[in-house]
């Protein structure tokens, strides 16, 4: 290829331009694919909604949660065998990924041209040349796989906090779309909330900014992900190089060099996102796509010494006890972590989540939510139940966040298995947790006010919510009998707030026998429904009581099943008067709150 | 067809068939999405004031069709056609419950329907409104139509074995002139089917 590049010169160039547009055409066509893949991620038959879109393959192309899981548990769940593709093709082509597919990759690249396009070209060299600091981002790789490879010592996988699959999933997830989709309703029929979106907001937006101060700046310097590829892609068969040992130096092929590899010295192939826009940029078409090292000479290894290496690892081995000194997978755990129905035992969990938000982003009630960091560091963005946010509590009847999980945190169960049936009808169904009624807030309970909203929702068949009738004296409630008719009383006080009995809700006892419901009632009087009768009439001077019926709720422990609904529908806006709490919950039998029959 | 139930809407529409059967019949789900829901004040109601009320699907309809089962409801003794408008009301609507007959009784003030049709095929009689099992329905073969809707409630409790002066919604929708309890005035007709 290289004597046809010399011999003409006007092909070789039409096929330079072919290579950067076809990378410009594939950027698109991915970042596009990834957008729609976010879009579809709603629940529904249409063509724009799930049906079966294969919504995680970015995240099962991405090979840091299959190496990331594979570690902390030694096993592969199969979707994310396509990272073995991925993987394959960077031996075969480098660091493709990056330059090619990556969807926030893409958005840098963009972000990067726009902010950078009018500087002058001495500018762009210097804005893209090779930095000291880019090994930063191996340290973190190997800061995240030290964590992960040590089961003995306490093995967590945090690689989704900054892999950028998982981020810019999250980040379009639970961010962008609700924003756009505020008023437009279409991929969710009412607004989608997320706690603590703000940092993952602030996380991506940051990132995204980092491109107007150095193009690429989350690539080069963060991205763990190319970090990986970086590793490798020492081995790549093809790799852009020189064609010869000497050129004029005229440094244009670092103008928009996207990896700040160097192509005009020493090329650093670990650096290189194979952007070719040196091959374009070169006007004596000495770069190339080879299988041959670069005759200016390359550097295939990361810039990574053995101290920073060994650093990495001894502190991503102190830093999973570190982190877990606040005890929070021993008896310091947060109650209000309550996963999603099949997920995994707390520290296996934590092995396997990457954090992408696909569960909150397909829960059709939106009750999964990023965890926050009071449950732990590891928490943090891991999906938790929080049932005062979305539309209903965890439906009996759904099980998407398992069959969407891309790593099995949680398990792909089937209806049967959630609701203890069929086959699993000797174990019962899973539990997420147990509702706990505050009788200090309930109305009914505290303010003898009439309610049961909760038992009325209560989805568990018997229901776990019950009810058991009581009969409230109100306050100032008992009254001396003036005068007595067939349907009325009246009494010597008149204190009574007119029609405020009269909702149905309110009953007359007599003396301590018939107890009759008020029909209507004025400041100083009490009449019974038509058709009711004293079983004999009152006399004055007697005292009545004016009661309110009241339903008052009870939680049947072995029944409930911590689906959150109740909590979610209680009218106690505030601090809910009934709440789930993650105690009992089927994944972590050392919290069972009964003993075993 | 629209609703907005306790459960996720379009769950819910999938779920028991509805929506397939509407579709198939040519009518259109509306999901209960924000912004259709205006804020109203029912005149003469000391409930429904300056209250969320899912207005959208019904602003150029012509006529209003209510279908409901019967249902054991533990607060209110059974949910039939009156307080199967709460599906019209948003916000926190469940603080309603804290008096519940009088938010059924307006409930049946603020809308008037050109029919109700109740659906007696199948009765609920206990742990209902929503969960139960099916243990906990009776075949009572029961349909019934009518533009009164209070005299619907009222015969249709009687398939719960209620009487309608057990249900102090009754009386109260009765006095707010929204219908009358006593059935037998209209002179119903009673026809076996099938």
């Amino acid at each position: 290829m290289n004597h046809l590049n010399r011999y003409s010169p006007q092909w070789a160039e039409s096929l330079t331009m072919r290579i950067v547009t076809a990378r410009r055409i594939s950027q698109v066509f991915f970042f596009a694919l990834f957008a729609w893949f976010c879009i579809v991620g709603t629940a529904g038959e249409k063509f724009w909604q799930l049906r079966g879109w294969p919504v995680n393959w970015f995240l099962q192309l991405d090979p840091l949660a299959a190496i990331g899981t594979v570690l902390t548990q030694h096993s592969l769940y199969y979707p994310l065998l396509w990272a073995l593709a991925t993987v394959v093709l960077t031996i075969i082509l480098g660091r493709f990924f990056c330059g090619w597919v990556c969807p926030f990759g893409s958005l840098h690249h963009f972000v990067g041209f726009l902010g950078n396009r009018k500087r002058p070209t001495a500018k762009k060299v210097e804005l893209n040349k090779y930095r000291k600091a880019q090994r930063v981002k191996y340290f973190i790789l190997v800061l995240f796989l030290a964590m992960a490879a040590f089961p003995s010592i306490s093995a967590t996988l945090q690689t989704g906090l900054l892999d950028p699959i998982p981020l810019v999933t999250r980040s379009f997830n639970l961010v962008l779309l609700p924003l756009v989709d505020r008023s437009a309703n279409i991929a969710s029929v009412t607004g989608r909330f997320y706690e603590g979106a703000w940092l993952i907001f602030a996380i991506f937006l940051t990132a995204v900014l980092l491109n107007l101060v150095i193009p690429r700046f989350y690539c080069r310097f963060i991205c763990p992900l190319g970090a990986l590829f970086g590793v490798i892609g020492r081995f790549a068969i093809w790799r852009i190089g020189k064609n010869q040992s000497e050129c004029i130096n005229c440094k244009l092929c670092e103008k928009s060099c996207e990896g700040g590899c160097e192509p005009a010295g020493n090329i650093k192939i670990s650096e290189c996102v194979l952007c070719f826009n040196c091959r374009q940029d070169c006007k004596h078409e000495l770069i190339s796509y080879q299988t041959v090292p670069s005759l200016a000479g390359e550097i295939t290894d990361p810039d990574i010494s053995r101290r920073g290496f060994a650093l990495s690892v001894a502190t991503g081995i102190l830093a999973v006890p570190a982190i877990r000194l606040g005890n929070r997978l021993g008896s310091n755990w947060y109650h209000k972590v309550i996963r999603p129905p099949g997920a995994l035992p707390e520290d296996q969990f934590l092995k396997r989540c990457i954090k992408c938000g696909q569960c909150m982003r397909i829960c059709p009630t939106n009750v999964i939510q990023p965890g926050g960091i009071t449950g732990g560091l590891e928490n943090l963005w891991t999906p938790v139940l929080n049932n005062r946010i979305g539309s209903s509590g965890c439906q009996l009847n759904c099980v998407a966040c398992g069959q969407i999980c891309p790593t099995a945190a949680i398990r792909p169960i089937t209806l049967s298995e959630k609701l203890g049936r069929d086959q699993f009808a000797d174990v019962g169904p899973i539990k997420l947790g147990t509702a706990f009624v505050d009788r200090n807030r309930c109305l009914p309970w505290a303010m003898n006010r009439p309610c049961i909203v909760c038992e009325e929702n209560c989805p568990v068949s018997p229901k776990a919510i019950y009810t058991q009738e009581f009969f409230e004296t109100v306050r100032d409630g008992i009254l001396t009998i003036r005068n007595a008719g067939s349907e009325k009383i009246e009494t010597v006080e008149s204190s009574l707030s007119p029609g405020k009995f009269a909702t149905g809700d309110y009953y007359c006892l007599i003396g301590d026998g018939q107890r009759l419901k008020v029909a209507a009632n004025t400041e100083n009087s009490i009449e019974i429904p038509p058709g009711e009768n004293f079983e004999q009439i009152p006399a004055p001077g007697g005292k009545i009581e004016l009661q309110v019926r009241l339903q008052r709720p009870y939680v049947d422990i072995e029944k409930c099943i911590g689906c959150g609904v109740c909590e979610h529908e209680c009218p106690v806006s505030g601090k809910k008067a009934i709440m789930v709490s993650a105690e009992g919950e089927t994944r972590s039998p050392g919290r069972a709150l009964l003993l075993k029959r | 067809m629209a609703d907005n139930p306790i459960n996720d809407a379009a769950s819910c529409f999938t779920l028991t068939g509805i929506g397939k059967a509407a579709s198939q019949a040519g009518a259109q789900v509306v999901l209960p999405k924000d912004n259709l829901f205006k804020h109203t004040t029912l005149t003469g109601a000391r409930l429904i004031k300056n209250w969320p009320i899912f207005f959208g699907p019904f602003g150029k309809a012509d006529k209003l069709i209510g279908i409901a089962p019967v249902k054991h409801h533990n607060r209110s003794g059974a949910s039939m056609t009156m307080k199967n408008w709460y599906g019209l009301l948003g916000g926190r609507r469940n603080i309603f419950h804290q008096d519940i007959n009088t938010i059924i009784a307006e409930l049946s003030m603020m809308v008037t329907p050109t029919l109700v049709i109740l659906d007696g095929t199948e009765v609920m009689m206990t742990n209902g409104p929503t969960g139960g099992s099916i243990s906990d329905l009776k075949r009572t073969d029961t349909l019934i139509a009518s533009c009164d809707q209070v005299a619907a409630d009222a015969y249709g409790c009687t398939l719960l074995g209620l009487k309608a002066s057990d249900l102090p919604y009754l009386a109260k929708a009765q006095n707010a002139d929204a219908g009358t309890t006593d059935y037998e005035s209209l002179k119903p007709i009673f026809a076996a089917v099938g």
